[in-house]
């Protein structure tokens, strides 16, 4: 994928996706990797470390909880502390563990009432302070025009 | 990025077009190109690009919007 991204001109692979595979519903469902955290987890490390082996930067997404079609890019997904720990945040955070991904994507949706693209619990202290990662974080595509907009 | 400029960076967070980012040459900082896959690399353009390993399929590109 490295070699391929050298051949397109592209720097920053926006791959892989890690989001779970919740249903057939899901129409990209199929960019990411399984319904099953820690193996989304480990494939994403070994993929990670195979594209940025070859001097491409990768990015983990999208983070987090973006993983049905129902209004992708608002739903409020309302959830327990332990179930999106065990499932959703799961594969980013052994990603992480075993890799070292440039960049990660924040999702569009929110988590709880809040969105996570301007959440500083998921943003800073969980991934900085909890998991300790220091590569840049990047918004999903229109996240600056919707807040914008809103 | 406390070297640059409020305007260099809001430049650098916002890009330049939809897939690059904005380079600030006076400080040696190329754009960036960066791309979708998700099988493979998708390029600079959702339809009719340059072939892939393992290409996306238009319906399945349409999620992305």
């Amino acid at each position: 994928m490295a070699k391929e991204a050298v051949a397109k001109g592209v720097h920053v692979l926006l791959a892989p996706t890690i989001n779970m595979q919740r249903g057939p519903l899901g129409g990209r469902g199929f960019e990411s990797i399984s319904e099953d955290p820690v193996l989304s987890g480990l494939a994403a490390a070994a993929l990670i470390n195979g594209i940025q082996s070859d001097g491409i930067v990768a990015c983990i997404k999208h983070f987090v909880c973006n993983d049905q079609e129902h209004e992708r890019n608002r739903v409020d997904v309302r959830i327990t502390e332990r179930a999106l720990r065990e499932i959703y945040l799961m594969p980013f955070m052994i990603a992480m563990k075993k890799a070292n991904p440039g960049t990660l994507m924040s999702s569009y949706n929110k988590v709880n009432g809040e969105h996570v693209s301007e959440s500083k619990r998921f943003l800073h202290t969980l991934i900085r302070e909890e998991w300790g990662w220091d590569g840049a974080v990047i918004s999903d595509w229109f996240v600056p025009l919707f807040d914008y907009f809103s | 990025m406390s070297i640059f400029l409020l305007e260099q960076r809001t430049n650098f967070a916002i890009g330049d077009s939809f897939w690059t980012t904005k380079s600030l040459p006076h400080h040696g900082v190329p754009a960036l190109r960066l791309s979708d896959g998700p099988n493979g690399v998708r390029g600079g353009t959702f339809f009719a690009g340059t072939k892939g390993a393992v290409g996306s399929i238009p319906p399945a590109v349409l999620n992305y919007f």
